[in-house]
């Protein structure tokens, strides 16, 4: 079997200028109605975030998808049905709440070595693994940009909770360093990201 | 959870960096479902992290390290007449002796890094040949860089993972270790085949809980490396 290279890594998708809509009683007419345009925006909107979600639970890429896609389709079940969306300004946590039901009914129906209670799951206290996202090549450009911007202790750093998943109290001693640090670190680096997007 | 509490809080970047408890999870995962502004916030420093995770190993911190450099200590510029001579002189042959002979031998070398952005030649080996399917063949330039998904089969069985990567010659070397948490997800592992085209194969195994239990082989995902000279690279 003669394989050729996928892609590069993974196609452009991030970047785009999502309009900000308003959640309202007209957008919600419209999704019911099947508008393109607005199931096309509430997708692709909700995607990121259910996807974020999602991996916050270090779940597998595979159950990602089929969770997010089992949302979707509760979703637009219960919209069209009479009194499904009573809200229209609260149609975000009615997404939320539908994906945790589907995540209950995922645990639920796992091995016996998942506990049927998610809340009582201990969090790792580690960065969510991003590394497979969708990210265009000008995003990375700029990304690499800010990274060699910064001094070489906090390039480190970041290759060391970002890369090498090494625990984060190992970090900070290492590195002598807080926690609060790390969090100062990544969000600084995150503004200037977002300051070289904007212009 | 309202917008100021998640803006005081540093929700975002703890959310991301896996701090929140449980509970403040949920609330702040209820709060940017319904704030635009969050929503923005958490999108754009998880492509800041996720484009991360795909840059930092390439990026080498010359430049970094350069402009932290302190003020030199300019005390010695008294000694200059008695030291630079002989300096320049010594400067001189070994200038020569570098262009006459070791640039010339560099340059027939192969260049393994660059350091401009590159596209990665991306495979994937997901479904995997463990039950003697067909092998799959990659075809890539030579002395290019090459990125495989590869999935471990995860098994609460095992708490530690060994990937290791036998080229053509049967050398093996180790390529990283996992937890089991970790094991779940996909990786994405980088190969240098450099000029050696042939079989190759992931050795993936597992150890067990406890000191003494033993490295078991999981998975063993073979491959082959084709060089084209026709292949292209971005």
């Amino acid at each position: 079997m003669r394989q050729e290279a996928v892609t590069a890594i993974l196609p452009s998708t991030s970047g785009e200028v999502l309009d900000l809509y308003y959640f309202d009683e007209e957008y919600v007419r419209k999704l019911r109605e099947g508008d393109p345009s607005t199931e096309a925006h509430f997708v692709a909107y909700f995607t990121k975030l259910l996807q974020l979600k999602l991996r916050a639970r270090f779940l597998a890429p595979e159950v990602v998808d089929d969770v997010s896609q089992e949302t979707f389709v509760r979703f637009f079940k219960a919209l069209r049905t009479d009194n499904g969306l009573r809200q229209p300004d609260r149609l975000g946590p009615f997404i939320n709440t539908t994906c945790n039901y589907v995540l209950m009914e995922h645990y639920r129906s796992g091995s016996k070595n998942v506990a049927l209670e998610p809340d009582h799951l201990e969090i790792p206290d580690k960065v969510l693994n991003l590394e497979d996202l969708a990210i265009s090549n000008q995003t990375r450009a700029m990304v690499r940009d800010v990274l060699l911007q910064l001094p070489e202790r906090d390039q480190s750093i970041l290759r060391a909770i970002f890369l090498q998943e090494i625990a984060k109290e190992e970090v900070c001693q290492k590195f002598g360093v807080g926690r609060d640090y790390l969090r100062v670190l990544v969000h600084r680096a995150k503004e200037k990201f977002r300051s070289q997007m904007k212009n | 959870m309202n917008h100021d509490l998640a803006v005081k809080l540093e929700a975002c970047e703890k959310y991301l960096l896996g701090e929140l408890s449980a509970e403040m999870r949920d609330a702040f995962e209820d709060h940017f479902f319904s704030c635009a502004d969050c929503a923005v916030q958490l999108r754009s420093a998880a492509e800041f992290i996720g484009a991360s995770q795909q840059v930092l190993p390439y990026i080498t911190p010359s430049a970094a390290r350069e402009r932290e450099k302190p003020e030199p200590n300019r005390w010695w510029r008294k000694l200059l007449p008695v030291i630079a001579v002989p300096a320049f002189a010594a400067l001189l042959l070994f200038a020569g002796y570098q262009n006459l002979i070791t640039i010339p031998q560099l340059k027939t070398k192969t260049v393994t890094a660059k350091q401009t952005s590159q596209v990665l030649q991306m495979f994937s080996l997901i479904s995997g040949n463990t039950k003697g399917e067909t092998v799959p063949t990659l075809t890539v330039a030579p002395d290019t860089t090459v990125g495989l998904y590869v999935e471990a089969p995860a098994d609460p069985e095992y708490s530690t993972y060994l990937l290791r990567l036998q080229d053509p010659e049967g050398n093996i070397r180790t390529l990283r270790s996992l937890s089991y948490a970790a094991a779940q997800k996909t990786q994405v592992i980088t190969v240098e085949p450099g000029t050696t085209a042939g079989n190759y194969a992931l050795l993936i195994s597992g150890k067990g809980h406890g000191d003494s239990s033993p490295a078991v082989e999981l998975a063993r995902i073979q491959f082959t490396i084709a060089f084209s000279s026709q292949v292209k690279q971005d």
